[in-house]
């Protein structure tokens, strides 16, 4: 075989195996795929399309926090009344990122305060702080 | 040859200024009517709702001060304002003020601005701002360029009738006589080169329109191939090459490469059945029902991303099916709907890849160009190459419709008897002898079809989107129904009308309405071309800031590769559109009614019966083409 032709089947193979693989494998498998580093990746979707992902954050007391939230599919925000947190509208395909230090252990709800579907209210997400 | 000044030439002009005059008459009558004094301003509650505004259109007067207050029904909404450039958010339970003063007469667009679902782009409103003199002037003078058209000038065709279609074979520039350019043809790798990039794009467009977020503003698969790549074939590949993308394009690279058994050389051995393509279908058809099907399902296909990748999927899926049952190209040449279309506005691009000299091709006993190269071929002087995929034979090629620009038979050729010219526009339209039934109604299609999609995508009517998204059954049927009936019903229809009157008009009886219909219709390929064109600006302009956020985060997964994906949304140019469209629609008709008038010559000869017989055309292009003028701006 000709030197043309390995090269051409590299490159394809690269497309349609290594690309696909390499995007899909970390989504996937890997438990926080798309967060930078230290930072936590919450995803707002509306109740019908799943809510929070994910559902339940465990951060640790007394340890400094930081949550980048990022509006997938509607306008959503973030809102945290024990601690007095609320991002106000979040738009859509953009983030917000919140920065707290909880001082307190607990379970802690936290809503969206825009409306974002009919099913607005029942979207809600729970902080747990540890020790 | 210039026409004689004639009574009936008078009646002709009579006509079309006639209708301007009845312009005129509408613009008085509808929008003068109390205008002016009252200036002040006025207040409108305006709601905003997935997805549409409600109302959806409201007249003021110009001069008022517009105060909206826009409330949501549902989630997140905004407003921009073209021409203004006003954004604001509209957040549930927040009512949003904005407030300006329509200093400017005419349509002015409105827009949502913050991203609301699936069908954010469409989601449009109108403030119409009385007198809404930019349209009825634009009409007017559309009109009136139909008339002087029409009426007025030679025919431009400086040819005789026994020589309707020279080959320009001498007139052009040849490309390949710039040594550079000749390497590039000349070489294997060239279209594996093209096809790499967009197979690049398709592979993460169908990785993303499956596994990336729903919202295509923010999905890779939506902004790159309907932004980006719909954008670039149609204002760049149409007016200049439009058959040139079929080379570059990665539908049917998985087929090629797997029956070729090679990605770049020429394989020794083929696979699959290579069965010949039916006769009866080697032409149009296939590729005219399956382009009304997507235009059909336009809108969902272009809102929602897995639709999308499930659209690119099975394209390659059945390109792969034809390449391992049928010998070379067939799906490209007569099965694809975007190849079907492409092949149509490929005729009147400026270049054309044609044969050198008759002579040599005669004595030529290889005929390497269509059958592939030879060991014979390739001792003589020719390079190895494969037949060409579209079963053109370059000797006697004499239309750009099937000729990709793969490089193929110039490869192919031992005595370098292909030549890559630079010709007048519209040429291939003219060549009255490959006129055929089911290109004329691809032309009608693109027309007819061209103007259900501009309705149901750019108007402002939010339950027609709703009934086109397949939202509802009844809703969607009823729409398909209407959709159909205009498309393959109303628009042929007028055109039979049309060439019925053309043939009383002309006092031909020894013409057929069917000949005068095939050849109007390929008069209609420039106007639709500047439609589709107008349409695609429209479109692709206000959205194109969502590319910069887009490569930063092609799934929407929340990534920042490049550190653009904050980066707001900004549409641009939006107060030049108007000017575009109008310009555009001017264009197109004007090209149209030309082509018509040369057309009518080839019909039925000079003189006075062609200018009776091309009245009732170029009148009918007026009306369309203010038809789409009045989706656009009225």
């Amino acid at each position: 075989m000709k030197r043309a032709e390995i090269v051409a089947g590299v490159i394809v193979l690269l497309i349609v195996v290594v690309l696909p693989a390499s995007l899909l494998y970390p989504h996937f498998f890997d438990k926080t795929p798309h967060a930078k580093p230290g930072e936590i990746l919450l995803v707002a979707r509306t109740y019908e399309r799943g809510g929070w992902s994910p559902p339940e954050i465990r951060v640790k007391k007394g340890q400094k926090v930081r949550i980048r939230i990022l509006a997938e599919d509607v306008t959503h925000s973030f809102q945290l009344m024990h601690l007095g947190i609320d991002t106000g509208p979040i738009f859509t395909g953009t983030t917000k990122v919140v920065e707290f230090i909880p001082s307190q252990v607990g379970k802690f709800p936290f809503y969206c305060n825009t409306r974002c579907s009919t099913r607005h209210e029942n979207l809600m997400g729970l902080l747990i702080v540890e020790n | 040859m210039m026409w004689r000044s004639t009574p009936i030439r008078l009646f002709s002009v009579g006509v079309f200024l006639g209708a301007a005059f009845l312009t005129l008459a509408g613009y008085w009558l509808l929008t003068t009517r109390g205008v002016g004094k009252e200036a002040g301003s006025i207040d409108v509650t305006m709601y905003a709702e997935q997805f549409a505004f409600s109302p959806s259109r409201i007249t003021v007067k110009k001069g008022q001060r517009i105060n909206l207050r826009l409330i949501s029904k549902d989630v997140t909404h905004g407003i921009f304002i073209d021409g203004y450039d006003i954004k604001e958010e509209i957040v549930p339970g927040h009512p949003a003020r904005v407030s300006f003063v329509a200093d400017r007469s005419g349509k002015i667009q409105i827009r949502c601005a913050v991203i609301c679902g699936p069908l954010h782009p469409f989601m449009l409103g109108e403030i119409v701002v009385e007198p809404n003199t930019p349209f009825w002037s634009a009409s007017l003078g559309l009109f009136l360029l139909a008339g002087v058209i029409a009426g007025f000038g030679g025919t431009g065709s400086k040819r005789g009738s026994d020589n309707p279609h020279p080959r320009h074979r001498e007139a052009g520039l040849d490309l390949l006589g710039f040594s550079w350019v000749r390497k590039l043809f000349a070489w294997r790798g060239l279209q594996f080169t093209l096809m790499i990039p967009g197979l690049a794009i398709l592979a993460l467009a169908i990785l993303s329109g499956f596994w990336g977020t729903p919202i295509g503003a923010k999905n890779f698969s939506m902004i790159f191939v309907w932004v980006l790549w719909w954008g670039v074939l149609v204002v760049f590949f149409l007016p200049f090459a439009a058959r040139a993308w079929c080379a570059a394009c990665p539908l049917p690279a998985a087929g090629e490469w797997l029956s070729r058994g090679a990605f770049v050389e020429k394989g020794e051995h083929s696979f699959g059945l290579e069965l010949r393509w039916p006769r009866f279908l080697r032409n149009r058809w296939l590729s005219n029902i399956g382009l009304t099907l997507v235009l059909l399902f336009g809108l969902i296909i272009t809102t929602n991303p897995w639709v999308t990748a499930l659209f690119i999927i099975s394209l390659m899926l059945a390109a792969l099916l034809f390449h391992l049952v049928f010998e070379r190209r067939a799906f490209c040449r007569y099965a694809c709907p975007i190849g079907g279309f492409l092949g149509l506005y490929a005729m009147l691009s400026p270049l054309q890849l044609r044969s050198k000299d008759d002579a040599v091709c005669r004595r030529c006993q290889y005929k390497s160009c269509y059958r592939g190269s030879t060991v014979a071929s390739e001792e003589t002087g020719g390079r190895p190459a494969y037949p060409c995929p579209l079963f053109e034979f370059t000797s006697v090629m004499d239309r750009n419709a099937d000729c990709i620009l793969c490089s193929e038979c110039i490869k192919a050729c031992p005595y370098d008897n292909i030549a890559l010219r630079t010709r007048p526009f519209f040429a291939d339209l003219l060549n009255s002898k490959k006129w055929r039934m089911d290109e004329a109604w691809l032309a009608l299609i693109m027309l007819g079809g061209g103007l259900a999609n501009l309705a149901v995508k750019l108007g402002h009517w939010g339950w027609l989107k709703e009934w086109a998204n397949l939202q509802e059954t009844k809703g969607f049927l009823l729409y398909g129904l209407v959709f159909l009936f205009w498309t393959v019903g109303v628009v042929p229809g007028i055109h039979w009308v049309v060439s019925w009157l053309s043939r009383t008009l002309s006092g031909r009886a020894d013409l057929t309405t069917k000949a005068i219909f095939i050849g109007y219709a390929y008069a209609l390929v420039p106007l639709s071309l500047m439609i589709w064109v107008a349409f695609t600006l429209s479109f692709v302009l206000p959205n194109l800031s969502y590319v910069a956020s887009v490569v930063s985060d092609p799934f929407g997964w929340g990534v920042d590769l490049l550190g653009t994906r904050e980066q707001p949304w900004s549409p641009y140019l939006t107060g030049w559109l108007p000017y575009i469209q109008v310009a555009a629609l001017a264009l197109g008709l004007g090209l149209t009614v030309k082509m018509g008038k040369q057309i009518t010559v080839r019909l039925v000869g000079e003189g006075n019966q062609a200018v009776r017989a091309v009245l009732p055309f170029g009148f009918s292009s007026a009306v369309m083409t203010i038809l789409f003028l009045a989706l656009f701006r009225g």
